[in-house]
């Protein structure tokens, strides 16, 4: 919901990006209502079409191998995607050994420094603040 | 961005919530890409029906009455509408006039003062650049 640039990419590296999301999704095989509810916003950060969303849907079921989700994916679209699969991992509280790996995996093959997939697990920490910040600012209306 | 308890309103909260959205987004006469993006993720993020989209959407071109939507809204609900809608109108870099006009009926409507509403705008300046670091962590 914040300004991005994932809808400036191409509309095959869209779904390409969104796809990687939906391998994500199922890394440790099980899927979160938080982490259909991260996964739905960023379908509709990258403005994909009707029938992709219910293509990419689809994925969530017959889950794509990561090789297929990073095969011609532009360099850009790969690490958008790595940053949205670190907030999308982290949508249900924890994010696990195999999680970590399949991160660290994606980061090495877009050329990110080794420290990447922790920089971003740290932004991510950073940002549950801001929006806790943000709940906190709402309760006090209530009072 | 993340997850929040909008996600458990009623289809009909969730209706009301994302036309508001769309009020504050069409506002300066305009929707442009961005804003449209911002709509469509947090349409995606309280998870409303794929199909009640398409009917969320034609709103854009035939937009509800504020007032009208403001009397049947929840009153737990008007504080997230507010905050979100400050979000919305953010995304294409700044306020517009008749955006912040809107924003502050809402505010008015949830019985928020200017004070805590500079504090939410402040909140959606922190969350920006917050966003704008991850840009830096990737090298993009």
């Amino acid at each position: 919901m914040l300004p991005d640039r994932i809808h400036l990419l191409s509309r095959e590296d869209r779904f390409s990006y969104a796809r990687l999301l939906a391998f994500m999704t199922r890394v440790d095989n099980e899927l979160s209502v938080d982490e259909m509810a991260m996964f739905e916003q960023r379908l509709g950060n990258a403005l994909l079409s009707p029938n992709q969303r219910k293509e990419l849907r689809l994925a969530l079921k017959r889950t794509p191998t990561l090789e297929s989700c990073l095969d011609g994916m532009s360099e850009e679209a790969g690490r958008l995607a790595l940053r949205d699969s670190v907030l999308m991992a982290a949508a249900d509280g924890v994010v696990d050994e195999d999680e970590k790996e399949i991160l660290k995996e994606i980061a090495a093959h877009f050329g990110l420094v080794d420290d990447a997939v922790e920089q971003l697990l740290k932004w991510t920490r950073k940002g549950l603040s801001w929006m806790d910040d943000g709940f906190v600012l709402l309760n006090g209306l209530s009072e | 961005m993340f997850t929040d308890p909008l996600g458990d309103c009623s289809p009909s909260d969730k209706r009301i919530y994302a036309s508001i959205l769309i009020l504050v987004a069409s506002a300066d006469g305009e929707l442009v890409r961005e804003e449209f993006c911002a709509i469509e993720a947090l349409m995606g993020r309280i998870l409303i029906h794929p199909e009640a989209r398409i009917d969320i959407r034609n709103l854009i071109s035939d937009p509800p009455d504020l007032d009208e939507l403001l009397m049947t809204i929840d009153s737990s609900l008007i504080k997230f509408v507010l905050r979100d809608a400050a979000l919305v109108a953010a995304v294409d870099g700044d306020y517009d006039v008749a955006e912040l006009k809107l924003i502050k009926r809402l505010a008015t409507a949830a019985g928020v003062n200017d004070n805590t509403l500079k504090e939410i705008f402040d909140w959606v300046n922190s969350g920006l650049a917050w966003h704008h670091q991850s840009l830096n962590i990737l090298g993009l």
